[in-house]
């Protein structure tokens, strides 16, 4: 590598200097970003938050691949403005790939190869859940503290967002096994049905979060563990079973069926002490997991060292909590939480893992596909993932 | 179990369009999904329509089950808006899509959609939730099916079929019918 491709950014950094610009479109947030040696990050711009807001005069969430397509190039130029950066210092382009929305990964991709390909520089694909497994280790500059440790392998990895719920075996950054996923709504969606029927308003998750907070969790709602040694997730019955907390019983009204009451017949107090319900259940019902993987892995061996969470719902208060506890429990496993900007959506990530494969020298063809899922989830029959479980225990 | 699983109500002798029963569990909801599925064609489009928490993810996972793919694979696609599904046998594959986020037709095009499917549905069943959103798109030959809260564990289900669906319909309420009768037993 070149020492003299960057001026040194900060005093602190190695000599050798690898910079990744991320690419990230899998859903709404269009997202670019600069990191150094998989670990610095130098820029992160998501454009549908409030960095490109004012260029647009508000830009409104929504999925159509050409909201990406607006944002894309003056995301990357922000990136690399933000990063004192220009195209001839990047070092190799990464792109989330998949698992995604195929109209809006598509946009990324091709811009990553293009990008890739007039500047002559490595593309490396990267697994958009994979990556939130990644940004426990990612350094921001607005770290006040001393930099966070590198998580210990194996590590037990919990990706909670939108769009997932799913526990990971981790040998490596690059070395990932599926051990329970959602069989029905992720948390994070289930948090956005859940203020939809408490009727708290978008966004939902933060909005349940700060309700629960001021009520107690007076009603018991059920929180579906599956079969005993089950590490997947399922979460439509607790939103279901809130439902009916909330609305009552439906009645029969001209032929079509209504309930006898909404969220607005609520007293403040009784939405807050439903909102906290639904809290208490939903994140325990993720505790009850990763403490069963725990105990699983534990079983077969390979005793997870650190516990690694990413994905938009580690903003949640009572699972950072409750998290944060775990070792006290668990003495000997580290619990790895990303600030923040770095558990939503981002394309630091996607840049920080890219790193690894770079590292080893796994980069990609310019033919790079974009792929709406992860091989094994969905598009599969499943199998991989039972195989697995059963060489686990 | 319940004795009156599947009410039929009103249905003709001939020219029948719709079909109206009563289920009594999840597991009733997907045997009604997994008929519907063992008669569907490559190209076949399931609307789905309900509030939060009527069953429309049940639903597709019986469409699963009646296709030959795992229903436990099947989770809901509400941010990614769709999953595709294969199987290990030459039966169609399965497109599960959700409209929840979906602010108008258009954007079901940002998946590769085109009126009646096109090459997204060619070799697939494709269900959609939250039908109702996107009905414009949804071209002239849709099974749709309502489902409807009557209590906690209970659902009304309502099927209207259009176009070639509806010669599909004597037969698809026969086989509900033997359904019902075999659970009366």
């Amino acid at each position: 590598m070149n020492q003299q491709k960057h001026p040194t950014p900060n005093p602190d950094f190695t000599n050798t200097v690898t910079l990744i610009l991320g690419i990230e479109t899998s859903c709404d947030e269009t997202a670019a970003a600069v990191v150094q040696d998989g670990r610095h990050v130098l820029s992160n711009i998501v454009a549908s938050q409030h960095d490109l807001h004012e260029k647009y005069r508000g830009v409104v969430p929504e999925i159509a691949s050409r909201a990406h397509l607006e944002r894309i190039n003056p995301t990357i130029e922000q990136a690399l403005e933000q990063s004192k950066t220009t195209f001839d210092q990047i070092d190799a382009i990464a792109v989330g790939n998949r698992p995604g929305l195929i109209g809006s990964l598509l946009v990324g991709v091709s811009a990553a190869q293009s990008l890739a390909w007039s500047l002559s520089k490595p593309l490396i694909g990267v697994d958009h859940v994979e990556a939130h497994l990644y940004a426990a280790s990612l350094v921001t500059r607005h770290t006040d503290d001393t930099p966070p440790s590198r998580p210990q392998y194996p590590a037990l990895g919990l990706v909670v967002s939108g769009g997932h719920s799913s526990l990971y075996r981790i040998e490596s950054p690059t070395e990932l096994y599926l051990l329970g996923r959602t069989i029905d709504d992720a948390v994070g969606e289930a948090y956005d049905k859940a203020a939809v029927i408490l009727e708290l308003g978008y966004p939902g998750g933060p909005n349940v979060d700060r309700a629960a907070n001021r009520g107690q969790p007076t009603t018991p709602l059920p929180r579906s563990l599956l079969n005993k040694d089950s590490l997947d997730f399922s979460f439509s019955g607790l939103k279901t079973a809130l439902l009916y907390k909330v609305r009552g019983k439906p009645i029969q009204r001209d032929g079509k069926a209504n309930f006898e009451r909404d969220a607005s017949s609520l007293t403040h107090q009784q939405r807050n002490n439903l909102a906290a319900s639904f809290q208490d259940a939903a994140t325990g019902a993720l505790i009850s997991k990763v403490e069963r993987a725990i105990h699983q892995m534990d079983h077969a061996g390979c005793r997870p060292q650190s516990l690694i969470i990413g994905g938009g719902v580690c903003a949640n208060s009572l699972l950072r909590e409750r998290v944060k506890q775990l070792p006290q429990k668990h003495h000997d496993i580290q619990v790895f939480l990303p600030p923040l900007p770095l558990c939503l959506d981002n394309a630091a990530m996607i840049a920080g893992l890219a790193y690894e494969h770079l590292r080893h020298h796994r980069t990609d063809e310019l033919s790079l596909p974009a792929m709406a899922t992860t091989s094994g989830i969905a598009k599969t029959s499943c199998t991989g993932k039972f195989a697995h479980r059963k060489a686990l225990s | 179990m319940d004795g009156n699983i599947l009410d039929n109500q009103n249905l003709p002798d001939i020219g029948i369009t719709e079909w109206c029963g009563v289920t009594n569990s999840v597991e009733q909801t997907e045997m009604i999904a997994a008929t519907i599925a063992r008669m569907a064609h490559k190209g076949d489009v399931v609307g789905l329509v309900g509030e939060l928490g009527a069953g429309k993810t049940q639903f597709v996972r019986g469409l699963a089950l009646g296709l030959g793919i795992n229903p436990s694979c099947i989770s809901s696609p509400t941010f990614v808006i769709h999953h595709e599904y294969e199987n290990a046998d030459d039966r169609p594959v399965l497109v599960h899509i959700d409209a929840y986020r979906l602010q108008g037709p258009d954007e079901l095009e940002s998946i590769g959609w085109q009126p009646e499917g096109g090459e997204l549905a060619a070799d697939a069943v494709v269900a959609i939730e939250w039908a109702d959103r996107v009905a414009s798109l949804l071209g002239n030959s849709t099974l749709q099916v309502d489902l409807e809260h009557v209590a906690e564990q209970t659902r009304r289900i309502k099927i209207t079929a259009k176009g070639y669906w509806q010669s599909r319909m004597e037969s698809l309420s026969e086989a509900l019918t033997v359904y019902k009768e075999v659970s009366q037993q």
